[in-house]
């Protein structure tokens, strides 16, 4: 059915499976940070935090991409292809992450962090230890959906050069004009992934609660 | 602007974020209006010039076209020389543009064209379908695409070309781009790289002008499109270089829907007539002809390869 395309098809796939794992740990470093920005108690972090959240939330993905890929190298950096395009999807859905991470943290009782604070905890381990391990349990689903979200969103790969599965679908129809086939086994790649995702996140939140 | 922004702190936010839209959308009008030699380009002396058909047969896509008033096409509205729109005016200047008002105005005896930017993914889908009545836009003639759509042409026969960075002197023939990393927009170009420099790496870029940045900023050692767009970019921009290099060749022809073949002919008729009346020439002067020195070419003759 795909003849000699079916190996650049899984080449695309896994180029997707890559991409995509390689930006959400990214994403979730910077979200857990700017996180951790947007509570400390310190007034210009705070700021920083919630400014870069309000930018980079609100602009298109493919504009910050576009922006690593064309605008670093002008201003002296030229990162490999595959590295910008990581480095815009994982600080675009780290912005997600962060608010996903505050809004665990609200759901912590208020009471808990100043019972922590008045048996003398620092920031350091009131955040290690009583704030982020109940919020991070609180946050398996949404977290789960931003993974989604990523895979999804590596797709704009195809538009900047990413040899990843959308991009490899279009050169497959190009050359064999079959728009439905292909695109039908493009959706079924992201599918799987997706699948896949949301099983993981089942088992994950089944655990956590039990640890509860 | 109160409704929009709920407290003054995200309105300041908003602005923040501004000049990082106004750098993307920069590139956009230097691109068209502020590009001197894109600008001068304008066919409406050769669609003036073009026939309006006598008695047409009736076929379900003529009689659908009629009905609606215009011609609605599936092409490119950002392919300089081709299709190109200027984003002050909202003109459509360029080869293929041309020959798609040159169809609307032999069918309904005015150049009315709705143009359906759908990239080269679509186009055998939505012929089929009939969201469009044609696909017009560097559509390269292929057997494979024949099974699916009518081909009437080819209208234009087009050639690759390799553009480099002013001071690289590697790329001398076509092997040197083995092994290298090439930037080629989707569609024609990329079909004629892979086919004739299959050890190239391809690198896809949808805009022109990224892949004028990509060869800039040495992301890529070369750009290979038709000559016609590279020409154009060498002439405007002092720090990119044509080569000398030419190959493969790219029937580009108007597609029409698969189960319609009455309305192929009447679209061979067309290119017929604008071929033999001077309306071909004459549309080639005034948008290929501004970027391509030399004198103009002969047009192709219609049926002439496989698939159409």
């Amino acid at each position: 059915m795909f003849g000699s395309y079916g190996e650049d098809l899984l080449a695309g796939f896994g180029e997707t499976v890559l991409v995509t794992v390689t930006a959400f740990p990214i994403a979730f470093v910077i979200g857990i940070v700017l996180a951790v920005f947007r509570i400390s108690p310190v007034r210009p972090l705070r700021i920083a935090g919630r400014l870069y959240v309000d930018v980079v939330r609100n602009s298109p993905l493919l504009l910050i991409v576009v922006l690593l890929i064309f605008g670093l190298p002008d201003a002296g950096l030229l990162l490999p292809l595959f590295w910008c395009f990581v480095l815009g999807l994982g600080g675009y859905f780290g912005a997600y992450v962060c608010e996903t991470v505050c809004s665990g943290i609200r759901i912590v009782d208020r009471g808990q962090i100043e019972a922590a604070r008045a048996i003398g905890l620092p920031f350091r381990r009131v955040l290690t230890d009583v704030l982020l391990p109940q919020a991070l349990r609180a946050m398996v689903q949404p977290l789960g959906t931003i993974l989604i979200n990523t895979a999804l969103g590596s797709a704009l790969g195809a538009a900047v050069g990413i040899s990843e599965l959308t991009l490899e679908t279009r050169s497959f129809n190009l050359d064999t004009a079959q728009p439905v086939l292909a695109f039908l086994t493009a959706a079924c790649g992201y599918l799987a992934i997706n699948l896949l995702v949301s099983l993981g996140v089942r088992l994950l939140e089944r655990k956590a609660r039990v640890l509860r | 602007m109160s409704t929009r922004y709920p407290n003054r702190r995200s309105a300041l936010f908003a602005l923040g974020a501004l000049p990082l839209l106004a750098s993307c959308s920069g590139s956009e009008t230097e691109r068209t209006a502020g590009n001197p030699r894109y600008a001068t380009i304008d066919q409406s002396g050769a669609i003036a010039h073009g026939p309006v058909a006598g008695r047409l047969p009736r076929t379900p896509t003529i009689d659908e076209i009629r009905q609606r008033g215009y011609l609605r096409q599936s092409g490119s509205l950002t392919n300089p020389g081709f299709a190109l729109e200027n984003v002050k005016t909202g003109a459509v200047t360029g080869f293929d543009a041309g020959i798609a008002q040159l169809l609307a105005k032999y069918l309904l005896g005015k150049p009315e064209v709705d143009t359906v930017t759908g990239g080269s993914d679509t186009r055998e889908a939505m012929l089929g379908n009939h969201s469009v009545d044609v696909a017009i836009g560097t559509y390269t003639i292929k057997e494979n695409r024949a099974r699916l759509v009518n081909f009437a042409g080819p209208y234009y026969v087009a050639h690759s070309g390799v553009l480099v960075a002013a001071d690289n002197r590697d790329i001398r023939r076509l092997s040197d781009l083995d092994g290298r990393r090439v930037a080629v927009q989707p569609g024609a170009a990329e079909e004629s790289l892979r086919k004739e420099v299959p050890h190239a790496i391809p690198v896809l870029f949808e805009q022109s002008s990224q892949n004028a940045s990509a060869v800039r900023q040495g992301r890529v050692v070369a750009w290979s499109a038709n000559t016609a767009l590279l020409l154009g970019k060498s002439v405007i921009d002092k720090e990119l270089r044509m080569t000398d290099i030419a190959f493969g060749s790219s029937p580009f022809g108007i597609g029409t829907p698969k189960d319609d073949p009455a309305f192929k002919s009447v679209v061979v008729e067309f290119l017929h007539r604008i071929m033999a009346d001077g309306t071909w020439r004459k549309l080639w002067e005034c948008t290929v002809g501004v970027l391509t020195p030399g004198p103009v070419p002969h047009p192709p003759r219609v049926g002439s390869v496989p698939g159409s």
